[in-house]
């Protein structure tokens, strides 16, 4: 019962693939996916606000896999002046299509996202308590949104060996009151407010 | 052309540390109450500046002091303020707390690159938003303790942590301390000068130790309660016991005082810049 015109569209939706392909490479297809609960990859970061090691899993979804959500553990080293830091940070991002760079390498030029990290212990407050004055404190000492973009160069591995892929990412990020006392006050320059992070994710 | 791998990796890093060093190079964070601190002791360096001046300011007659604080967040008015000062012959600053909004290591960093530009040496006291989170550890470390007191001269400096709500057991302000700083005090001192970001009668201090801290103040005649914290310039007898509390505009008022100390007698002003 088909017309020639749905055989055409089908034709051409076959073909189609093919055609990109060869200008395209196969880059663009989505990676074999595992279970659905399993991590798509392991993620390590180094500073960022997070903590002096940050390690944690994350997955990627939406199309091509572009979209990244990732759970990390951080912490912060006392330095004999305090209790050791743990920060529990989820993290959303989108990261450019990798362009090929040199030989297997490709790049990432952007990837740009959002941040909310919790740091434990009973110095820090998510809401104060109530022996404050309402409205004392308005910004969670526990908690902050960590805007962040960046870049990463990676490369997959071809093989069964593992990782699949690894890449190296920097980052330049902030956090939402150092944007909003950067607003407020002319004196705060945008270099005083950004912080550099470094990372890398693998895939198992 | 062949590239070696890590060499395309290496570029990239140098790329972004290139870009962040150009801005000054302190671009790295692991935390918002990192302890790795670039500033250590600085009451104690500060205070062995002060004590240096002594010989100098020993045959003049009378000397100043700028009295600042509130600077948190205000970086712009702190530099015009700091400008201020220096174009003024004050023998050193004591600043009232509040160094930062939310205690943060890099806040705490940025306000002593912006107070260093002083040509006299600074003394602090910490003010109740210098305590959040880890701040008050990151006070100790980079400033020194929270209460504590020098002298100059004939005079005697004595700086007060009031900051009762952030410390919420009672122990703060600690009226046993500062009743032995101002029963010790050298023989040959005239004035006592006590410095404390949150005034006694202010309702965020403590309200049990209201009445015990301004009858010390009375007993040992203080010559002025120096105080920050409600960002406007204040002079107030609240006691009716012929003691003077002082407190200093936040910077972004645009105003700080100037305290002329001669002999027993200390007088001051607010000077708006």
């Amino acid at each position: 019962m088909k017309t020639p015109a749905t055989l055409f569209f089908i034709a051409l939706s076959l073909l189609f693939p093919l055609l990109t392909n060869a200008q395209d490479s196969p880059v663009k297809a989505d990676r074999p996916k595992n279970s659905w609960y399993a991590p798509d990859y392991v993620v390590m970061q180094h500073a960022g606000l997070i903590g002096i090691l940050a390690a944690g899993v994350g997955y990627d979804f939406g199309r091509h896999d572009r979209t990244n959500a990732e759970f990390l553990y951080g912490f912060t080293p006392n330095y004999g002046i305090k209790h050791t830091n743990h920060t529990f940070t989820s993290r959303i991002y989108y990261q450019s299509h990798p362009k090929p760079l040199y030989g297997d390498y490709k790049i990432s030029w952007l990837k740009t996202g959002l941040g909310i990290s919790m740091t434990i212990g009973g110095q820090f407050e998510t809401f104060f308590p109530k022996h404050y004055p309402e409205g004392y404190y308005i910004w969670p000492t526990a908690t902050r949104l960590l805007p962040f973009v960046g870049s990463s160069i990676g490369r997959e591995f071809t093989g069964k060996k593992r990782p699949l892929f690894a890449e190296f990412y920097t980052e330049i990020g902030t956090a939402d009151v150092l944007v909003v006392d950067k607003m407020r006050n002319k004196g705060i320059s945008v270099p005083d407010i950004l912080n550099l992070a470094l990372g890398l994710r693998l895939k198992l | 052309m062949h590239t070696s791998p890590p060499r395309v990796i290496l570029l990239h890093l140098a790329f972004t540390l290139l870009i962040f060093c150009s801005a000054g190079c302190d671009f790295i964070d692991y935390h918002p109450y990192a302890g790795n601190l670039e500033f250590k002791n600085l009451t104690a360096q500060n205070v062995a500046k002060i004590k240096a001046l002594e010989e100098k300011y020993a045959s003049q007659p009378s000397f100043q002091i700028a009295f600042i604080s509130d600077t948190q967040g205000f970086f712009e008015e702190t530099a015009d303020m700091v400008k201020d000062v220096n174009r003024r012959n004050v023998a050193f600053v004591l600043h009232g707390g509040d160094l930062t909004n939310y205690a943060f290591t890099d806040e705490f960093e940025r306000m002593h690159r912006a107070l260093a530009k002083l040509q006299a040496p600074y003394v602090t006291v910490i003010g109740n938003h210098d305590c959040l989170g880890d701040g008050d550890k990151i006070y100790l470390k980079m400033y020194g303790p929270l209460d504590h007191s020098f002298t100059f001269l004939q005079n005697k400096f004595i700086l007060l942590n009031t900051n009762y709500l952030e410390f919420f057991d009672g122990s703060v302000p600690d009226v046993n301390w500062l009743e032995r700083e101002l029963q010790n005090a050298p023989a040959n001192v005239v004035n006592t000068f006590v410095l404390s970001h949150i005034a006694p009668h202010n309702f965020e201090a403590n309200p049990n130790k209201k009445q015990a801290v301004a009858d010390l103040m009375r007993k040992y005649d203080v010559r002025l309660s120096l105080h920050g914290h409600t960002h406007g310039y204040r002079d107030e007898q609240p006691f009716d016991d012929g003691i003077r509390y002082v407190s200093a505009a936040s910077a972004n008022k645009r105003s700080y005082v100037l305290i002329t100390v001669t002999g027993d007698q200390a007088t001051y002003q607010k000077i708006d810049f």
